[in-house]
């Protein structure tokens, strides 16, 4: 293979723009569908469904959200290898900022990937499955409620202090004034962000979702759902 | 009345590669004293606290005025000059360390060679050997100035690269001054003539890319150098750069 010159400032730059660009519009347009099921188990389906009735949505998925996810990750892998984590006493916060980076990547990593593949993969073999009932479901163990809690909580941060570091390393915020700017708007798309995600997920608990308990009932007993795979596994374990 | 006194550990360590050790001192205390006069106490008398006589500890300085960064070295785990470190103002015993980014030639003595190596692969100069005398520049506006002066005021002590967690045995990252002064060269009126040159090498191996955000060197320049600021300034100037080297290039 021949020598791509600037190889690594290309796949640095590339990881600052998969960062926001898919992750951050995805983050927005996810968090989004998520709160109709403030509205009722049917508006969620419905606008589940219209998502997934998008047009090239497999090639979206594939080429737009998995290939720049997969990159993020396999080269965000080699820059915290690349680190020290020692934190500096005369910079608390920002150093703990750079930390926290590459910390929370570890139980965003384990969170998608546990929910892409139950969620997406599992779940979206079957058609008529109802995906709203599915989260009731999984929202009625607490033990993933806070598994979803903590990666959505980690994902915002991620998210928010890429933001304003990305400003920099892209040299649009040159000077302390506009940095902290950014910094303030940034951690307000975190809050915004998290804070959308988090109520959503009162859209999605079993007295907002009386009539799920059939549903999920059902799909317990229909082969093609995740959740008779879960329940069969719990049957194994049990 | 017994005579005040001041305690010093010294990291020791006789040639590359050979075996740290460390070594207690008890110097005699004396009104503003700083720890380069400690080490000149313990030179003139190499005997350590518990009565061995040792060797005199190596270290480097030369203008004991915070100007020229030689003495640096960690006071207490902190990168700091020693000329400028009062002994008043540090819990004692006092902790004497080389710098871990560089070589140690010899107790406190490290090679800074890598550093200076890198303003060379910068260009970091106005390049004024022509042919023919080029007459005088154009004058700097005020606001230029002002940047100038402050990332002029850079003594390559290397205090930034000590508390960057991106230099390392894992990353090979030419560390915040270096890009401190690739800013000051390139906003001299000469600054364009260079500019191409030392962006495109900030682009290579261990360049502007390698900075992960932690901004531990802006907190630790002892000459409050705004280099977070430079290091997105110069971020801009390579961005702008590649995206016209690439639409340009053949």
């Amino acid at each position: 293979m021949p020598e791509v010159p600037y190889k690594e400032f290309i796949l640095r730059r590339l990881h600052s723009l998969t960062g926001i660009v898919p992750m951050t519009v995805f983050l927005a347009e996810h968090f989004w569908t998520n709160s109709y099921a403030l509205q009722g188990a049917e508006r969620f389906n419905e606008a589940a469904d219209h998502i997934r009735g998008f047009p090239y949505i497999i090639l979206i998925e594939i080429f737009g959200l998995g290939l720049p996810f997969a990159f993020h990750i396999a080269y965000g892998i080699k820059i915290i290898y690349s680190g020290d984590y020692t934190i500096y006493a005369n910079n608390p916060a920002k150093n703990w900022m750079y930390v926290l980076q590459r910390v929370t990547a570890f139980p965003i990593l384990a969170f998608l990937v546990f929910h892409v593949i139950t969620i997406r993969i599992l779940h979206g073999i079957g058609d008529d499955v109802d995906l709203h009932a599915t989260m009731v479901d999984v929202f009625a163990n607490k033990f993933l409620l806070a598994f979803y809690v903590v990666g959505i909580v980690c994902t915002c941060f991620h998210c928010a202090n890429g933001i304003a570091t990305a400003a920099i390393t892209w040299g649009l915020t040159v000077g302390p004034t506009s940095q902290k700017v950014a910094g303030a708007v940034a951690a307000g798309v975190g809050l915004v962000l998290s804070g959308m995600a988090l109520w959503s997920i009162r859209g999605f608990m079993p007295e907002a979702a009386p009539e799920a308990a059939e549903a999920i009932e059902a799909m317990k007993a229909a082969p093609e759902t995740v959740l008779y795979l879960i329940e069969s596994l719990r049957g194994v374990i049990a | 009345m017994a005579q005040k006194t001041v305690q010093l550990r010294v990291k020791r360590q006789d040639g590359p590669g050979a075996r740290p050790r460390w070594e207690h001192f008890e110097v005699p205390h004396a009104p503003g004293k700083n720890v380069i006069s400690c080490l000149i106490d313990i030179a003139r008398k190499p005997v350590t606290l518990e009565g061995r006589e040792t060797t005199p500890v190596q270290w480097d300085c030369a203008c004991l005025e915070e100007v020229c960064g030689a003495c640096t070295m960690l006071v207490n785990g902190k990168p700091q000059q020693s000329c400028s470190s009062l002994v008043d103002n540090l819990e004692q015993p006092i902790e004497l360390a080389p710098l871990t980014k560089f070589p140690v030639v010899r107790d406190l003595v490290v090679d800074r060679q890598k550093m200076f190596k890198n303003l060379e692969r910068f260009r970091a100069w106005v390049p004024i050997d022509g042919t023919y005398p080029m007459g005088e520049g154009p004058l700097l506006s005020a606001e230029d100035q002002q940047v100038r002066y402050n990332r002029s005021r850079c003594m390559t002590c290397a205090c930034c690269m000590e508390v960057c967690p991106q230099i390392n045995g894992r990353s090979d990252f030419v560390g915040p001054a270096v890009i401190g002064q690739v800013e000051f060269f390139n906003l001299h009126p000469s600054g364009p003539e260079e500019m191409g040159k030392r962006l495109e090498e900030m682009m290579g191996t261990g360049g502007i890319h390698e900075c992960g955000n932690a901004q531990n060197c802006v907190a630790a320049c002892p000459k409050e150098i705004d280099l977070t600021d430079a290091i997105a300034e110069v971020g801009r100037q390579v961005t702008i750069f590649a995206v016209k080297k690439f639409l340009h290039s053949s």
